[in-house]
Order: C-alpha cells, then structure tokens, then sequence
C-alpha cells in the first residue's frame, strides 16, 4: 500500500491536528477513520484501482481524505480547482479521458458522484495501470491552446515524502491542482503538521490567518507577494510568527524581493522551483535578498536553457510529444543565467521578446518600471510587428489615478534613461485592473 | 483646414513629442525630412517608436484608429516611411479610406 507510512504517521499523531478549515479543526484521528469510510464509498461507487478519477475542489478536509484513498486505491487522480472555468474543465475531461468524477461543493464539502462514459484508452495511462501504481494527472495553464496534461506516477512522486523532516507553521496557499499544493500538503502530513487551509486568497486575508495562527512558513509566488507589498495589509496584521517565506512558480521582480527584506528582516526569503512535469525541488537561495539559486538535481544548460533529469520526472503529456531529449533529459524552456553552481531563472523562453534580434525578458522591464512612483502592477508583452519582428509593449496600473498620456510618456522616459533602446516598450496602455490570473501567475499572452 | 494639413498637424505634434524624448533635434520639422532609409534620421526601432507616436496623435484628432507599419505599408511602391511628406500623404489615404475626408 502506497500509503502506508502516511498511515502510519497519522496513527502516531492521532490526537494532533491535521487540518484547520473554515474556523473548523480536524486531528488526525479524523482523518484515518475518513479515509477508511472513504474505502466502503469508493467500493460502493465502484471506483475501482486504474480509474481516472477527477476531483473538482479545493482543500477540504473531505477532499483530502479522497485523494489520500484514491492513491491508497491505485487510482490515477485529477486534481482541478472547482471555480475554473466551465470550459477548461470541459477540455480538461476531453484529455484525461476522465472516467469518474466527485464534484465538491467546497463550502458544505460534500460532493456529487458521476461516473462517464468514458474507457480510457491512453497508453500513457496503460503503462501506470500495468505498474498496479496509482498516477497523478496536473495540467499546465497552457498559454495558448489546450493545456496540457502531464501524467505522473505517484509511487515515485510518494518516494520523498518518506524521510521524516521537521513542520513548521506553514499556510496551504498554493493550489489544489498544483504541485506547490500538493508538495506542501504531502510534506504536512507526512510529518504530522496542521493543514492551514485558505479560502480567500487577498492580502487582508492571507495576513489575518498568518496572525490568528501563528504560521511561520508563507509559500507563496510573487504576484502574491507583490500584492502584499501594494495593499499595505502587512501593516494591519501582527506578523511576527512568519520566519520563512518561499516564492517560485514565476521569476520574482528584483525590487520586490529588495523592499520585501527591508519590510521583513527577520524573514528569510527561500526561492523555490518546479514544474507540473517534474515535480518540485529541493533548491536553496544564495541569500535572502538574492535571486541566484542552487537547484539540487541533476541540470544542465543548452544554449541558456535549463534541462533536467530527474527521477521524479512525469511519464510524458497525454496530449503533446514528449519533450524528454533522446538521452532523458527534459527541457524547462526556462531560459537561465549560470554563475558557479548557482543560477538565475530568467523566465519562459517562449515570453522572450525578440526585437530586430534582441532578446528582452518581459520581467527585466516589468522590474524596472515597478521602480517608479505610482505603479502598482505592469504586464509586459510582445506584439508582432513587420519592422522588428516583435516590439515592446507594457500596461501599467496606476495606484492613484493619473492622466494615462501622460503616465504613458513618464513610463517610456523612465526606461529610456535605465534600458537599453530597444527594451524600452513602444506602447504603453494604462488600465485599471491588476494582471494576477486565477494561479497567481501572469498571463503573457494579449 | 483641408485633411492634409491636418494630418501634417498631427504628425508635426509626433515630431515635437519624438524629438522631445530624445533631448535633440532628431527630425527636423519639414515635409522634406527623409525618416528611414538612404540617409534617413531614423534606425528601424526609431521608425517603430515614431510610428507608435504617429498613430497616437492620429487617434487623437480623428478619433479613428490606423495602422501603418504593416505589410502593406511596407510592400507599398512609394514607401510611406521614407519621408514625412510620404507619410502624411499614407495616413490621408488609409483616413480616406475610413471615410474620413476633412
């Protein structure tokens, strides 16, 4: 059983808290006897080991104890967050072959069975059944296009889990249908820590269960973090029980990370890095207020991009060629600047904006127009142009209201005097709203 | 006014905006200022910045919204980025063509 030592902690643990949801207290007592009834509910609904089962929710207590049985079961689990749009869900079906589905509602966390019509017939999917393993569907968010979904099998991803390592206070802020989730749900759990699940994902709120809870460790992207840093919530909340704040899933903005030492010194900011394919890494900053990382794995750089070979590598996409090179090795896309052992992510190589030949990473520019005053978020992107191949271009969103012309012009004067020419966007639009997308990442593509 | 001497308005507010920005005199404001080219003022990412200013003041005036730099543009016999009389004599035929006349 895939499970067991999860088990076998939560036994040991019985009278700890596991889960803290909406104000509500779950010990791990809780959670054994759930997974155990959920064992004579999946024998009653027939979810047998093999199925491809797709869990609509987010972190419930119920829902956790599902997924737990579902691996238990050797099941192949698709974890998607249920306020995603009806029509990413609908592709999301179409690809994983999905043969049942529990549908959560996440405020009363209790779900609706259906069972599909559906026969997966995926070989990918064939090879995790002949393992008798359970498996992991993620999906990337896919700039373009259907997402794609990548399939993991879990026995291999459970591997780590199984060292014993020290809990601390650490808020569940990152998604059900991502790694960042999952790893740090897996880590709490097989250590007997408390799930500090969150409802509502905005800066007062975050800051209010960080005071009410004493969390130390705040996993968060830098969107977030950014967020943070605008909205001042900092300022209303005691947060002086965070000791460890982790950041990945996109490049921070250098300025960020300079004001978020200056705000926080007792912090330590901890970058960290995975990918829907891969997994996530263990990985350590050279400093607090440094973005140079060292990735503990097996990399190494083809013409500035990153390559992993890793263990706990996905099987391959359901629907897109593998993207493993011949000799195994998987290629991030993420362009890379290397120093020693140390490296810097720069970001997508397929966001790098190619002017008359140039290379412009879009968060080289973004960071430096969040330098200014009365900036409070920036998007830049690429659009085609027949002269340059690509141009620049930026929105901005003021903090306070300002005459758009003439913020456009200060925004293009600013990067004038700091970029080089062809860095500087040629068009920039003002808008009202901020660029985070439902991941807490940006969006690139207009 | 006739759409002409609009249009060469408006491109003139983009030459005083461009040569602003560039703390010179970069285009001097005349219809026989050749922009890019054989002897033109302008490097291509010159020529896309000014025609980005271009458009703006454009839109302002006439509240109508063009492209220039585009395939045709480029392809055109008679390049409309070779001097400013060609480019104002371009933005009136794609005004015109928008069923703006004056």
């Amino acid at each position: 059983m895939s499970i067991e030592f999860l088990l076998r902690v939560f036994e040991e643990h019985q009278n700890d808290i596991a889960i803290y949801w909406r104000g509500k207290r779950f010990d791990y007592r809780w959670l054994y006897t759930r997974i155990e009834k959920w064992r004579s509910e999946l024998d009653e609904l027939k979810v047998t080991a093999g199925a491809v089962v797709s869990i609509e929710s987010d972190f419930t207590p119920n829902t956790i104890a599902l997924l737990l049985a579902l691996i238990e079961r050797g099941c192949i689990g698709v974890p998607l967050m249920w306020d995603a749009p009806e029509e990413n869900k609908a592709r999301i079906y179409r690809i994983a072959q999905i043969e049942c589905a529990f549908h959560f509602d996440v405020e009363a966390d209790s779900y609706r069975f259906q069972r599909l019509e559906v026969a997966n017939d995926h070989d990918l999917v064939a090879t995790v059944r002949g393992r008798e393993h359970p498996g992991l569907i993620l999906f990337t968010s896919g700039s373009s296009g259907d997402p794609k979904g990548a399939i993991h099998d879990f026995t291999g991803l459970l591997e780590k889990f199984k060292r014993r390592r020290p809990t601390r206070n650490m808020l569940l802020f990152l998604k059900f249908d991502h790694w960042g989730g999952l790893n740090t749900l897996l880590h709490n759990l097989s250590n007997g820590g408390i799930l500090y699940t969150v409802q509502d994902y905005g800066p007062d709120s975050v800051c209010k269960l960080i005071q009410d809870y004493d969390i130390e460790v705040l996993p968060a992207s830098p969107t977030f973090l950014n967020l943070l840093l605008i909205s001042q919530a900092y300022k209303k909340f005691d947060l002086g029980s965070l000791n460890l704040i982790t950041y990945g899933a996109e490049p921070m903005p250098e300025l960020t990370l300079k004001r978020l030492n200056e705000l926080f010194p007792s912090v330590k900011f901890q970058q960290t890095y995975g990918l829907i394919e891969l997994g996530v890494f263990r990985s350590k900053s050279k400093s607090s207020d440094s973005l140079w990382v060292k990735l503990d794995m097996d990399y190494r750089i083809v013409a500035g991009i990153l390559q992993i070979k890793t263990e706990s590598a996905m099987l391959g996409y359901l629907n897109a060629e593998s993207p493993f090179t011949e000799d195994g090795w998987f290629n991030t896309g993420d362009a890379v600047e290397v120093d020693g052992e140390f490296l810097r992510i720069l970001g997508r190589k397929s966001e790098m904006i190619n002017v008359g030949g140039e290379k412009v990473m879009p968060q080289e520019v973004e960071n430096t127009i969040l330098e200014m005053d009365n900036i409070r978020d920036v998007l830049v992107y690429k659009e085609k142009s027949p002269l340059t191949g690509h141009i620049v271009c930026a929105k901005v969103n003021p903090a306070a209201a300002e005459d758009p012309k003439a913020l456009a012009r200060k925004v293009k004067k600013y990067c004038r005097a700091r970029l080089q020419s062809f860095k500087v966007p040629v068009k920039v639009e003002v808008v009202d709203e901020a660029f985070m997308s439902a991941r807490g990442k940006k969006k690139r593509v207009i | 006014m006739s759409l002409e001497e609009r249009v060469q308005e408006a491109v003139y507010l983009a030459v005083d905006e461009t040569n602003e920005d560039q703390g010179e005199e970069l285009l001097p404001k005349s219809l026989d200022t050749l922009l890019f080219g054989e002897n033109g003022r302008l490097d291509s990412l010159g020529l896309v910045n000014f025609i980005s200013v271009v458009e703006e003041h454009v839109e302002d005036v006439f509240d109508a919204t063009i492209v220039l730099a585009d395939e045709r543009a480029l392809t055109a016999e008679k390049s409309p980025f070779h001097s400013i009389a060609n480019l104002v004599e371009y933005v009136c035929v794609l005004l015109r063509e928008e069923g703006i006349e004056a």
